[in-house]
């Protein structure tokens, strides 16, 4: 996220674009770290403790400097300087969020896709759906449903500059998504209680890599919401809600993709 | 004193940014000029250990080898071809053109940096960390070693357990990511930060290609990092999507790989074709022929390219009517290329025509470019493809057509350089690495043709072919000889060159060389315009009196 | 459904032996000679008309009256632009390509439709391993590395592989292959003379991928139903 959205107007008034960022370098770092710990296991085993460390390492240098990150008050150029075919009316900030999701389409596309393809593979009636049971994988999607209504709320909250307003759809919506990914864990755990484990078999490898990497997503999400509602809380996005409509974007992507897993991992 | 380390003395305003002289500058920067200069001194360095690796495949392959004979083992071989390939394909030619494209297309647009600077700057970071993380992969027990197609299972630890080949997916891994990053960035620049009066058909062709690239960067490289993933957890978590023979892994990593792959060859040719395209007009002094032509084919390629991948299979368990249909869209995606060679062909009609370094190689280039174009259709027809496929044609073929492109971004880097630095480079030590490039990359793939009988990664192979084997070995080293000769110019020129004024060039016309060389650290007081159908620049107060909102809600 | 119409296509289309049809190694001699005729024509023609335009309009000829429009530091680019000349080009190379392609599609059509339906044909399995090549023959006999085989009979080849993706092939019978785990691919070759042939592996395959070899020994029909009778007494 650039910060640029989130300044006050009056620092606007005269020329203050900055050009000076530590934190991309950080940034990298971490990761770097932390690829160089994930590297040392394999299916499982890790070979010696420096990888786990440089994991452990990787990871702290990582949020430390997207705090960081987050935290800087940043003023990139304007933009928008004439000619902005076919964006004219989307600002920079959108247009970015749309391109960022048409590229997740594609992500999202091809686990789905391939997914199909190994179902084809292996005999599409012969396959059965991981989880025995429907219900949670429903509550879930009712659950996501829910939290993507409520931040439509926040920003209509934020239209009427309402603090609290914003500040309680946005909690609404992030425990809304605890819940999603609680209820989820629990339906793991049962599923790993009846040992059934990523590397079982090719149905559980595309059930758990699938679903997990869209609760990576949500989980992604969630960061942000707190983000927001730390924001909300000292009164951000009453003068500008934009932040709040793109986040908005976003999480009804995550959502719409879990209406396409929901139905290809629990009941077909 | 370095011309390109004085450049912060002019302006009083730094904006937080220390002077260029010192490291701390280059590690905080976020200015769209920096980071193109970031960009293209690390992919040359990554160009250098590509080609270190080139030149070791060329001595084991001067005699065909017994196990153990030559400067290579077996594994160490399989490693030198694959990394060769992974470093040359994704961590020089594209990074080398988004260095030029992040230095250029800024400038020639109009704007004063990309859309999100600090975004970008992480690009380039992960860019670099990626790189690094392949260099460490080497000392985990050695690199990946399957080849640059990374083909299942081959690619499952069961068949390569070294730390060091998890390292290098990772580490194509995150490139990914910088890419795709970078790819938002520069599509949002592009599309919503022109000047008034650049519309999309107006901007020049550099900025068209690397409009197209990104957009197939952004769709193709969202597969390769799909298909990274899952065997990140094949390898990692233990996942079983490539190693279940019976759901046709195998054929799962190649659909998923090439609809990544042949997008990929386009991704790294356009910008080559771009820079040419900039470098004819301004050396013929003629703008291009059937600019609209020129334009719409590549938009058409940039299509079709997502519906191309499957002429990588012919011999890979596909049917005979998705064969016949794949014929198809590859002869298709064929045409448009021929038709833009034509353009720049016809564009040498009447111009007058000076024979500088840059000319020199984009012109060099697109006779090399003609070449594998011609040889690809070989390869169109399914039933040569099927002996083609996994010997030196293909290799040769290939190099024709990716280096073919090199040939076209080096004639970008001498025909910026004056931009970038300043300075003029020296065009005699220009020339002469021109004559070594163009004779060393002939001699070193053209024998390749005639030995197309050898299979690829192999360093046995029939005697009589001895002799074609060497040529190429001794072309090799010619061409590396001309990289020398390149950077040791630019090394000279930067602190000792002519001085190049904003426009060295008689007939350039596009809007960065009307800046400063190198331009300031804002590009350009006031706001450039082409609203009347030259290019002006409006002082900044305008902007603001004429009611144009800088922060609307 | 498709492909009975393809072979309709072709049984009706063949009469006058427009494509070439035979061994693979003919098919191929014979494609390939033309495109490399052709392809070295074009070539030649298309670089020396560039080496000529860039010699005749070189900046310092004797043509010194300019009369052309050049392009301005600064300007947009003209909208009237006529691409007529490059349209007539550009019809002229898809016609040559085209023909070219498609005439070789009908040699496509009989190497993967026709062969394959001969009875009494040879049919071989192979299989791929790191880093070797194992047949076995309909009776279930297994050699190792080497295949034998009679002369002018179409054998037709199952391969697949036992571990990672391998490629079979043989570039002096223009036989070609891949070996993936879990699928079987099909081709056939027809030997035109006797002698021993080599084959190796095509696909990077691991360390030993350098000397992944088989041989092919071509016999005369009699030698080898002799040899294919006493196969199995002798191990």
């Amino acid at each position: 996220m650039e910060a640029n959205l989130l300044m006050s107007d009056e620092t606007k008034a005269h020329h203050v674009e900055t050009h000076a960022s530590i934190w991309p370098f950080c940034i990298s770092i971490g990761v770097l770290f932390f690829l160089i710990g994930l590297s040392g296991y394999t299916q499982g085993n890790s070979p010696s403790s420096i990888y786990p460390i440089s994991l452990l390492i990787g990871l702290l240098v990582f949020s430390v400097s997207m705090i960081g990150f987050g935290a800087q008050r940043f003023e990139g150029p304007e933009g928008g300087y004439g000619e902005s075919w076919p964006f004219e009316n989307v600002e920079n900030m959108k247009t970015g969020v749309w391109i960022f999701l048409a590229s997740d389409v594609v992500l999202f596309g091809a686990f789905i896709g391939t997914s199909i393809f190994i179902r084809v593979a292996y005999g599409w009636m012969d396959w059965t759906p991981v989880p025995d049971d429907v219900l949670p994988g429903l509550m879930n999607t009712y659950l996501l449903l829910t939290s993507s209504f409520t931040v439509i709320l926040a920003l209509v909250a934020a239209k009427r500059r309402n603090r609290y307003g914003v500040v309680i759809s946005l909690i609404t919506t992030l425990f809304l998504g605890l819940g999603f990914l609680v209820n989820k864990g629990i339906e793991w755990n049962h599923l790993f209680q009846h040992g059934l484990w990523l590397s079982t078999n090719v149905r559980t490898s595309t059930f758990f890599l699938t679903t997990g990497l869209h609760g990576a997503h949500v989980i992604g999400g969630l960061i942000i919401c707190i983000w927001l509602i730390g924001r909300a809380w000292n009164g951000a996005y009453l003068e500008d809600n934009r932040v709040i409509e793109y986040f908005g974007l976003y999480w009804h992507f995550v959502d719409i993709v879990w209406l396409f897993l929901f139905p290809l991992f629990y009941i077909l | 004193m370095n011309k390109i380390l004085q450049t912060d003395g002019g302006y009083s305003d730094g904006h937080g940014l220390p002077p260029m002289s010192s490291v701390k500058r280059w590690l905080v920067t976020t200015n769209h000029k920096d980071i193109g200069i970031l960009y293209i001194i690390t992919s040359l360095f990554f160009l250098v250990m590509g080609g270190v690796l080139a030149l070791l495949i060329r001595l084991q392959l001067w005699l065909p080898r017994a196990p153990g004979e030559g400067l290579l083992s077996p594994f160490a071989y399989n490693q030198s071809v694959t990394a060769h390939g992974l470093i040359m394909v994704f961590w020089f030619l594209s990074p080398f053109a988004f260095g030029l494209a992040n230095y250029i297309v800024p400038l020639q647009i109009g704007a004063k940096d990309l859309a999100f600077p600090r975004l970008n700057a992480l690009s380039y970071w992960l860019y670099l960390i990626s790189g690094i993380l392949l260099g460490i992969s080497f000392f985990q027990g050695g690199t990946f070693n399957g080849g640059w197609t990374v083909y299942a299972p081959l690619n499952l630890p069961t068949f390569t357990p070294q730390v060091g080949a998890t390292s290098a997916v990772l580490a194509l891994f995150i490139f990914s990511v910088a890419i795709t990053s970078g790819s938002v960035n520069f599509l949002t620049t592009i599309h919503r930060m022109r000047a008034k009066g650049m519309t999309l058909f107006n901007m020049p062709l550099f900025t068209w290609t690397i409009l197209l690239t990104v957009w197939m960067m952004l769709f193709a490289f969202a597969a390769l990092l799909a298909a990274l993933m899952i065997l990140s957890a094949d390898r990692i978590l233990g996942t079983t999507y490539f190693s279940s023979t019976g759901t046709q892994g195998s054929l799962l990593w190649t659909h998923l790989f090439w609809f990544f792959g042949h997008p990929e060859v386009y991704i790294v040719f356009f910008p080559a074709l771009g820079a040419m395209a900039e470098i004819f007009q301004t050396f013929t002094g003629k703008r291009i022929v059937g600019r609209k032509w020129f334009i719409a084919a590549l938009v058409l390629v940039t299509v079709q390219s997502f519906g191309v991948w499957m002429h990588h299979m012919f011999l890979t368990g596909i049917n005979l009517e998705v064969k016949t249909l794949f014929m198809i869209t590859t002869i298709g995606i064929s045409l448009p290329f021929d038709l833009m060679v034509f353009s720049l062909i016809y564009t040498l009609i009447k111009g007058r025509i000076q024979f500088t370094t840059p000319f020199l190689f984009a012109f060099g280039g697109l006779i090399l470019f003609i070449i594998g174009g011609i040889t690809g259709v070989f390869l169109g027809a399914v039933v040569l493809d099927y002996e083609f496929r996994g010997t030196y044609w293909v290799v040769a073929h290939f190099h024709y057509v990716m280096v073919g492109g090199v040939t076209g971004l080096v004639a970008g880097i001498y025909y910026w350089f004056p931009k970038i630095t300043g300075r003029m480079y020296d065009e005699f030590l220009g020339k002469v690495s021109f004559v070594l490039y163009f004779i060393g990359f002939n001699l070193l793939y053209f024998p390749l043709f005639i030995a197309w009988e050898t299979p690829r990664r192999v360093f046995t192979y029939a005697p009589s072919l001895i002799p074609w084997h060497q040529m190429a070995t001794i072309g090799g080293f010619i061409l590396a000889s001309s990289f020398a000769v390149m950077l040791y110019n630019f090394y000279v020129s930067i602190s000792r060159g002519e001085e190049s004024g904003p426009c060295p060039w008689k007939y350039a016309s596009t809007l960065e060389w009307s800046l400063p060389s190198p331009p300031p650290l804002e590009n350009w007081e006031g706001t450039p315009t082409y609203e009347n159908g030259k290019l002006e620049f409006l002082p900044d107060n305008i902007k603001t009196d004429g009611g144009e909102p800088t922060h609307e809600r | 459904m498709l492909g009975f119409s393809f072979s309709f296509l072709l049984a009706g289309s063949n009469v006058l032996g427009i494509f070439p049809t035979g061994s693979r190694s003919f098919i191929f001699d014979r494609i390939f000679l033309v495109f490399l005729i052709l392809g070295t024509i074009v070539g030649v023609i298309v670089i020396s008309y560039m080496l000529i335009l860039a010699y005749r309009y070189r900046e310092n000829s004797a043509t010194k009256k300019d009369d052309v429009d050049r392009p301005k530091l600064g300007e947009l680019p003209p909208r009237t632009d006529d691409g007529s000349k490059l349209l007539k080009s550009l019809l002229l190379s898809a016609v040559v390509v085209i023909a070219l392609v498609v005439w070789t599609y009908g040699s496509l059509l009989y190497v993967e439709t026709q062969p394959a339906q001969i009875d009494g044909a040879l049919t071989i399995e192979v299989e791929a391993y790191q880093f070797g090549f194992l047949f076995t023959y309909p009776d279930g006999y297994q050699s190792n590395g080497v295949l034998r085989a009679p002369v002018d009979r179409v054998t037709v080849l199952k391969i697949t592989s036992r571990d990672v993706l391998h490629n079979f092939g043989s570039q002096d019978l223009r036989i070609k292959a891949d070996a993936a785990p879990g699928m079987i691919s099909e081709t056939w070759f027809l030997a035109e003379s006797t002698g021993t042939y080599d084959s190796a592996c095509y696909e990077l395959c691991g360390a030993g991928h350098s000397y992944m070899k088989a041989n092919i020994i071509i016999l005369e029909n009699s030698e080898f139903e002799q040899w294919n009778k006493t196969k199995n007494n002798g191990s």
